[in-house]
């Protein structure tokens, strides 16, 4: 399926076979969630233009948006596949620059007459320097974090709008005067965002900061940002005067301050003007963020950038430096993609437009005087996953207060930082030699059970034994190539520390450090109790209503088995989505009190309650075996005086019960793999309320790049769906009746 | 103890008539048979008087009661099937102790039920096995035992035989006959095994159709076969149907019985043995006179390959 993503990604852009192969490649990967034909075509145009100057030369566009495209890019670089420049967000920068996967580009800037740095803006530009100051990309267009503002809303209240050093009490009481029940519905005064940049404007604010100077150690737990969080929770929990739709997952929905239903709406940056621009019922604008003891905002960002695994390193640097210049600078401010890195398209026209909304465009380039960047020597990533599942649960579940979610946040910062810290110390592995003593290890395994199996058969069984191994040759060298290799592989790799962009040779000893860290893991924990709880409630739900389907539809019209198996063949993408509206709309909340999809409680149950759509697999299986119970036992139970609902108990079950069992085992391991469902419907939110266990897997290995670590789950996992179906199967000797006469 | 009456009673299935406007009573403590080839409707039968089918018209009384509307269990009846119909995941004791669970009896008295009934069928030593380790014939008897555990008013057999091998039938049969004289429960029995039927009947219905065609002791329909289908279906071997006019006997087809056709030394009619069957204790010769074939049953054995033949009036029979 993500095989098919890519390659149809690859594929779609891929310009007609070229007569003459040409000598150099190019190849230039776009995170590009919108796909925008304008700002395609202009990427085109700027690659037939450096063809065209630099002949021989060709330049392959790759395209790709979506959530999980760091992903993909990783998975290509770990292929080794030669991708030349990289156009990403900030974050997905880091990720890549932490894991040693970019080119420093310094050297080609110093050789470059040129390069006049004073061009850009300096934060921006600098966002973009590794921590001996060497530059490793160069910036498209960025966004500070401001505040949006429903101006007919503070009309109507007799507000004035805002001065731009307004202060956090005036904040609050523009939010206390706006929130309530008006003519027209209930209003709200703040829409407040709730992941990691968008709180880092309140902490500044507030004198506080993230991370020590030397990125050693998180300061969330000094007063100033417990403070600043205690100063949101209020606005959340004692003033109720937040709305709560605006999640990072909340962003692709439209929100309330869209609807008209919010007065102040951030702190966000520049990219909901394009979202806004379809809003025609009211008037709005930007403005700066309010401050406390000082103005403070973050910035967002987008960067060009070049991997390491670059065969073109001088070639890759020219044409990022044309992607970040003037031309494309200018297509970028136009479509409204962000401010432009280039101070002089920043501040011209093509940027300002004063013909559209908001009038106030400037307060974009204003508000940088007071900008401050995530310093690109940590990885966000994982530590805004970290911190995010704890500020919605403060924030949106009121689960803690703020000394306890910033401790919570601090600790597993720090022992994230300090995993990190010491996974640098290890020491190198001997790859090699531990995949030698792995197929050793299992080569002496196969021959020790070659020998236990018994002793040497006869001239006549050894003839017929050799025709089985000559036919399952070939199905075994697949299932050792597909499936022994890479467990085996898996084995070793949950010995070591292992980044997949980085070459194998360099991963680190771990020896069984993955598996004790588990015992620490909260998230691991979670992911067991939610999986745990899923699998519980969903398997013998699952099981009763497939058999009294069964049953009933057994009875009925052969069309209603169809009906009720045509949710198996359905994708589980698709499914998700579709529920993902089921359970986040507004006749659920009316229905069941609250909306499934955003609420702790109710998510796992929500799942639950999804897994029946997918019933028809089971109910066929029990459809088959219903029939072919012998239909004279019924009538002897009847003659024998059981009753309807005995029959079913005394006949039916037990003659049931290999189907039982079947569809317990495969439920079972079913339920414990849960993955694309949560994927595409929570990502594990809210909070984490529903991680389930192969989603953590995959998160840990394609998003925060632990091989290691996620092969170590990977392993408890299937020892512990071995145990629990060894278990099953030998309870079953005592419950499932098999047919079939005993000679 | 009850007496079954069916009156009027029919049955179609899909437009397709199994039993028409059946009229028969079986006498209290009697054990009927109902006998005749597979689709006469002779199962059908049994199977309304069980009550797992619902006649269309007519009336089912057991005991004197109208019992069309009740369930099996309301019936006192129990039903021992074809193909045994045990339950696979219980053990024999459990087996023959369900009628009684399920009728919410005292556990108490279905322990001792259950262990008088095993000890009169011989099955005390197979309590604790499961149905799939028994052989034909203990599975037959654990069925029996599950029919009788209950002391019901009416049993019910359906084929309850066909499945075993020659030598148990004949034991199981003896058994089943023992049981119901020691019993003296009435007893209804479906096979379409004649000799079965001769054997076990205090009165056989045989059928043909979906209609009765006649009822009466084995003795009465041995002797006095009301139709042809009647004296050629019971009897073995077969009632030779042949030319009366060609033989002597009057115009018109006649029957007659094989053992009948009695050996003369020189009146009679001269037939030729075509083939002979040699069983022991009698020979079946295979005959030709007058242009048609008949078999003659004679005791002991026989040689010669030319034979005359003389049909005893009295046991000439003349059908419509």
């Amino acid at each position: 399926m993500k095989g098919l993503l890519l390659a149809l990604s690859l594929a779609a852009p891929a310009p007609a076979p070229a007569p003459e192969p040409p000598e150099r490649e190019l190849r230039v990967m776009v995170f590009d969630p919108t796909s925008l034909t304008e700002r395609w075509r202009k990427l085109q145009d700027l690659a037939e233009r450096f063809e065209r100057e630099h002949p021989g030369v060709r330049v392959r566009l790759l395209a790709d948006g979506g959530s999980a495209s760091l992903t993909k890019l990783n998975i290509l670089l770990a292929a080794r596949e030669p991708i030349d420049v990289v156009w990403c967000d900030v974050v997905e920068f880091t990720s890549l620059w932490h894991d040693g996967a970019l080119l420093d580009l310094q050297p080609y800037f110093d050789a470059d007459s040129a390069w006049r740095p004073e061009e850009y803006f300096p934060g921006p530009l600098d966002a973009f320097r590794g921590s001996d100051g060497h530059l490793f990309g160069l910036p498209s267009t960025f966004t500070p974090y401001v505040m949006y503002v429903n101006r007919d809303i503070l009309a109507e209240e007799g507000l004035a709008f805002p001065a731009p050093e307004w202060t956090w009490d005036d904040l609050r009481d523009i939010a206390l005067r706006c929130t309530g029940e008006r003519e027209d519905g209930y209003r709200w005064g703040l829409s407040i965002t709730q992941w990691l940049q968008a709180l880092a404007p309140w902490i500044w604010q507030n004198g506080g900061r993230f991370l020590s100077e030397d990125l050693s150690r998180c300061t969330l737990d000094e007063p100033e940002a417990v403070e600043a969080l205690d100063f949101l929770l209020r606005l959340f929990h004692e003033d109720r005067v937040v709305a709560t739709d605006a999640t990072y997952e909340g962003q692709v929905t439209r929100g309330e301050f869209q609807a008209g239903n919010v007065a102040l709406y951030g702190p966000v940056g520049y990219w909901e003007v394009y979202r806004f621009k379809q809003i025609t019922d009211f008037a709005w604008d930007v403005h700066p963020l309010p401050r406390r003891q000082q103005a403070a905002t973050s910035v967002a960002l987008r960067s060009y950038c070049v991997t390491r695994y670059t065969g073109e390193p001088q070639l890759a640097y020219e044409f990022v430096r044309m992607l970040a210049g003037e031309d494309m600078s200018r297509t970028l401010a136009r479509i409204g993609n962000g401010v432009p890195g280039l101070r002089a398209v920043a501040e011209s026209e093509d940027f300002l437009r004063p013909d559209v909304a908001p009038d106030s465009e400037h307060v974009f380039i204003d508000v940088m005087e007071h900008a401050r960047f995530l310093p690109v020597h940590a990885s966000w990533r994982e530590i805004e996953s970290v911190v995010r599942d704890e500020l919605q649960g403060a924030l949106l579940f009121g689960k803690y207060d703020a000394e306890t979610a910033c401790r919570r946040m601090t600790d597993k910062v720090n022992a994230f930082l300090e995993r990190e810290r010491a996974d640098r110390s290890r020491p190198r592995a001997n790859v090699p030699l531990l995949g030698l003593a792995l197929a050793g290890a299992a080569g002496l395994a196969l021959l020790v059970g070659v020998r236990l199996m018994g002793p040497r058969p006869g001239a006549l069984r050894r003839r017929e034994e050799r025709a089985a191994a000559r036919l399952l040759a070939l199905w075994g060298t697949g299932f050792v190539a597909f499936t022994l290799g890479p467990m085996l592989a898996t084995l070793g790799l949950s010995l070591l520390v292992w980044t997949p962009v980085r070459p194998l040779l360099e991963a680190r000893w771990a020896g069984l450090d993955n598996y004790a860290e588990l015992t620490r893991d909260d998230a691991f924990g979670q992911a067991l109790a939610v999986t745990a709880s899923y699998t519980l409630l969903s398997v013998p739900l699952t099981l009763a209503l497939a058999l009294g389907l069964a049953v009933l539809v057994r009875r009925g019209l052969a069309v209603f088995r169809t009906i009720f198996y045509l949710p198996v063949v359905a994708s589980a993408v698709a499914v998700g989505v579709i529920w993902r509206w089921i359970l986040g709309s507004g006749f659920v909340e009316a229905a069941l009190g609250a909306k499934w999809i955003e609420s702790e409680a109710w998510i796992v149950p929500g799942f639950v309650l999804m897994s029946l759509w997918s019933i028809g697999g089971p109910m066929l299986v029990f459809l088959a075996a219903l029939q072919g119970i012998d239909g004279a036992l019924y009538e002897a139970a009847r003659v024998d005086g059981a009753s309807r609902w005995r029959q079913f108990l005394h006949v039916t079950v037990p003659q049931l019960t290999p189907a039982i069992l079947f569809n317990l085992v495969i439920g079972l391991i079913n339920a414990s793999q849960t993955f694309a469902q949560p994927y595409v419907m929570t990502d594990g939110g809210p909070g984490n309320a529903s991680l389930f266990y192969v989603l953590y897997l995959y998160r840990t290995a394609f998003r925060f790049h632990r091989m290691g670590y996620a092969s170590a789950l990977a392993w408890v996992l299937f020892v512990a769906l071995l145990a629990l179906t060894l278990l099953v199967m030998r309870s079953s000797r005592r419950w499932v009746h098999y047919e079939g006469r005993v000679a | 103890m009850a007496r079954v009456e069916l009156e009027g009673v029919r049955k179609s299935f899909g437009g397709s008539p199994a039993v028409q406007a059946l009229d028969l009573v079986v006498e209290d403590g009697e054990l009927m048979v109902l006998v005749g080839p597979s689709g006469c409707g002779k199962s059908t039968t049994l199977r309304m008087i069980a009550g797992l089918e619902e006649p269309d018209a007519g009336d089912v009384r057991i005991g004197g009661r109208r019992v069309n509307a009740l369930e099996p269990r309301e019936r006192g009846v129990a039903m021992v099937f074809q193909n045994y119909a045990l339950y696979p995941h219980m053990t024999v004791r459990r087996n023959l102790g369900f009628p009684l669970r399920m009728a919410r009896r005292p556990a108490a008295e279905v322990a001792a039920r259950v262990d008088e009934v095993a000890a009169q069928l011989g099955l005390a030593a197979l309590l604790d096995r499961k149905p799939r380790t028994l052989s034909g014939g203990q599975m037959q008897r654990v069925a029996l035992g599950r029919a009788i555990v209950r002391r019901p008013d009416v049993f019910l057999f359906d084929e309850p035989l066909s499945n075993l091998d020659a030598k148990m039938r004949v034991e199981m049969r003896a058994e089943i006959a023992r049981l119901h004289a020691s019993l003296g429960t009435t007893m209804v029995y479906v096979t379409h095994d004649q000799e079965e039927a001769m054997t076990l009947g205090t009165r056989i219905a045989v059928f043909l159709g979906g209609e009765l065609q006649q009822l009466g002791t084995p003795r009465e329909l041995y002797e006095r076969p009301a139709n042809r289908f009647v004296g050629g279906f019971l009897g073995s071997p077969p009632m030779n149907f042949i030319d009366g006019g060609s033989l002597g006997l009057g115009a018109g087809e006649v029957g007659v019985r094989p053992q009948d056709v009695e050996l003369a030394e020189s009146d009679g009619v001269e037939a030729e043995v075509v083939r002979r069957e040699y069983l022991g204790p009698e020979t079946h010769l295979y005959c030709r006179a007058a242009g048609q074939d008949l078999l003659v049953v004679v005791r002991g054995s026989f040689r010669d390959s030319r034979v005359r033949l003389r049909f005893p009036a009295e046991r000439v029979h003349r059908f419509e």
